[in-house]
């Protein structure tokens, strides 16, 4: 990311925190309407997706891309790859 | 009277006459039908409903009310602006069956009774195959077949709850449900099985990134939101659906984390963003039933935009995969501004149309006093801009560059992403057409400071979260199991319980009634000979004069068909 860009994130991040600590605020209810509470929930929150769903695909869900091929149906048999030339030609079609 | 025309007859008149033009006029024609229905939508009044007795029962193909019009609107629209997205298509199939598709989608939400809609509904699964074996790859072959297979299963539960239903109630009316009874249970089976509830809902990122690159727009406007409008017609308030949403909103996420292929990438986020639907039709409440209907609505728009973006990337390079894309902005900045459009809309980004039909949905779960769901929406928006808004382009257009040479972009898929954008910002800015269209009234200002401080933080630093990590999201060229495992991995052993089961069935029940055809045709050509069979179980030749046989033959015929017809009435009622 260029200088110009960094400080243009900067200053949106800064921004989007100060929203909650001028402008007008209710009294906290519940627990996002603590000051900034959804600045520290994106960031979190994001993390969290990230690193969980790898986890998660990493330990568990991902297999090479040609897992399903010895276990075709009858009616699939003959199952190439994905980029066969009829592929782009349909898909130019 | 075309106030009383129901929409899909234009939609399937355009389909038969498709065909009948010449090929440089087809893809301009499939244009008339869409917005011969705009024109129609606009003459019909609330309240109307068109009955045709059929047997002992009363159809109804056409009722006309505000849940219905919104659905209709909205498909209308879609059509219109995917056909021009594929007015470069010359593949007549294809265009046929997306009209068909269409117009049965069509024909769901204007249906007034259960036994049109299953019609429509088995159409729609029909049509919608055809779109991915259109792509005439064995790769889509095979998806297609597997979508059409698990379709066919959610089509059979949902006419095994229709009759029950009927048995029950004597009723084919379409209201809401409001007894758990097994035929509801099926009913709802067989709709959450369209609208891609976990566990069935693999069927969708199965199929939708093998379709071709102007189907898949289609796809992602009809089959899932049909679903929506039946659940939200038929189960509004069932707290089960509450739950759904939430998993399905989260499981999208995490799946979208794991795909490579930029248009699996997306169809997660279908089922992500139909989670927010599903939890609306769950809570209930008037504001979450407008929430829901209005995400329908939007999510059309901004959907269709993101498949377009990702289908404009598949036509010019021939790739599909993040792991094999990178640096493409400058051959399409246009498009990619127009992807970042719909990008920003799904994200919930003030000025755009997710940003209000997504803050009244979270909203109405707020009110209703579910927060666990409030946060658990909010996580899953945070995946939505994480993945679509940002893994999907950063990898896609920027990047390192990889050595491709695309194809210049048609002008009609730039104009048709344009119409979409422009439609997206313009419910932004401006969500009062939208409102007057929600099933209820509704008096709902999405910009307010809390909602716009909101939005800032969590997409702000949603973004610093990424680029910190985002060496960690590159594409992978793996695949992620997902629940359509458990029919895949056993492809043999479900192949055989599955469709060869039936067609063996089929051919059981075929070889029968043929067999007992026969027999009567043997025994009324021949009836004494036919009683005098030897023992080699062979029919002896004509015996009797011609005359005494036929007059014979025709009583004997009509004696035995009586006794089969009185048979089996007795045995079935």
């Amino acid at each position: 990311m260029s200088r110009t860009w960094s400080i243009v994130l900067g200053v949106v991040l800064v921004a989007s925190v100060a929203m909650s600590f001028v402008g007008p605020s209710k009294e906290a209810e519940h627990i996002w309407d603590v000051k900034a509470f959804f600045a520290v929930y994106g960031f979190v929150g994001c993390v969290v997706i990230i690193y969980v769903s790898k986890a998660v695909g990493k330990y568990w869900l991902q297999r090479p891309d040609a897992y399903y091929e010895p276990y075709r149906a009858p009616a699939e048999v003959g199952e190439a790859g994905r980029d066969t030339p009829e592929a782009k030609e349909a898909d130019h079609a | 009277m075309p106030d009383m025309l129901p929409p899909f007859v234009l939609f399937f008149l355009g389909a038969l006459a498709l065909p009948l033009v010449p090929r440089a006029a087809r893809s301009w024609l499939f244009l008339v039908p869409p917005v011969a229905a705009l024109a129609l939508l606009a003459g019909f009044s609330e309240g109307t409903a068109v009955t045709v007795p059929f047997l002992s029962w009363e159809l109804v193909p056409l009722r006309v009310d505000r849940l219905s019009l919104l659905f209709g609107w909205i498909f209308s629209l879609a059509t219109l602006v995917g056909g021009i997205y594929a007015l470069h298509l010359k593949d007549t199939g294809q265009q046929v069956s997306a009209l068909l598709y269409a117009g049965s989608a069509l024909g769901v939400v204007f249906a007034g009774d259960l036994l049109t809609l299953f019609v429509f509904w088995e159409v729609m699964a029909v049509t919608s195959a055809y779109l991915v074996w259109a792509r005439r790859t064995p790769v889509s072959l095979a998806a297609g077949n597997r979508y059409i297979y698990v379709h066919l299963l959610g089509g059979s539960l949902l006419l095994g709850g229709i009759l029950l239903q009927l048995g029950e109630t004597g009723s084919l009316a379409f209201d809401a449900f409001t007894a758990g009874t097994p035929a509801s249970w099926l009913i709802l089976v067989g709709f959450a099985l369209n609208a891609a509830i976990p566990p069935l809902h693999a069927w969708l990122a199965d199929a939708y990134p093998e379709a071709t690159v102007t189907g898949a727009i289609f796809m992602s406007a009809f089959t899932t939101k049909t679903a929506v409008y039946t659940l939200a017609r038929g189960f509004p308030g069932w707290d089960l659906l509450i739950y759904a949403g939430v998993v399905m909103a989260l499981w999208g996420v995490v799946y979208a984390v794991l795909a490579d292929d930029i248009r699996r990438l997306l169809a997660y986020h279908i089922v992500s963003q139909v989670g927010y639907m599903v939890a609306g039709i769950g809570i209930g409440t008037e504001m979450a039933l407008n929430g829901a209907t209005a995400h329908a609505f939007t999510h059309i728009l901004y959907k269709g935009l993101l498949f377009m973006g990702a289908g404009v990337v598949i036509y010019t390079t021939g790739k599909s995969r993040l792991s094999e894309l990178g640096g493409l902005w400058r051959y399409m900045p246009v498009v990619v501004v127009l992807y970042m459009v719909g990008a920003l809309s799904i994200s919930g980004f003030p000025l755009f149309s997710g940003f209000v039909s997504k803050s009244i949905t979270v909203d109405a779960a707020e009110y209703a006093g579910h927060l666990n769901v409030v946060l658990l929406l909010h996580l899953a928006s945070i995946g939505t801009f994480l993945h679509t808004g940002l893994k999907l382009p950063y990898f896609t257009w920027w990047g390192p560059e990889k050595s491709y040479e695309p194809r210049p972009v048609p002008w009609n898929m730039v104009a048709a992403m344009a119409i979409a954008a422009a439609l997206n910002t313009l419910i932004g800015l401006w969500p009062t057409p939208l409102y007057n269209l929600l099933p209820f009234a509704i008096d709902y200002a999405p910009y307010d400071y809390a909602h716009v401080k909101k939005a800032a933080q969590l997409l702000a630093f949603t973004f610093l979260a990424f680029w910190l990590f985002r060496h960690k999201l590159g594409g992978e060229a793996r695949i992620a199991l997902d629940t359509d495992w458990v029919y895949r991995r056993p492809a043999r052993i479900s192949h055989q319980i599955g469709p060869r089961a039936v067609a063996t069935a089929f051919g059981a029940v075929e070889r029968t009634a043929m067999g007992v055809v026969g027999a009567v045709v043997r025994l009324g050509r021949d009836p004494v000979g036919a009683l005098r069979r030897d023992q080699r179980g062979s029919w002896p030749g004509p015996t009797a004069s011609t005359s005494l046989r036929v007059s014979l033959g025709a009583g004997v015929a009509v004696v035995v068909l009586v006794t089969l017809v009185v048979f089996l009435r007795l045995l079935v009622f």
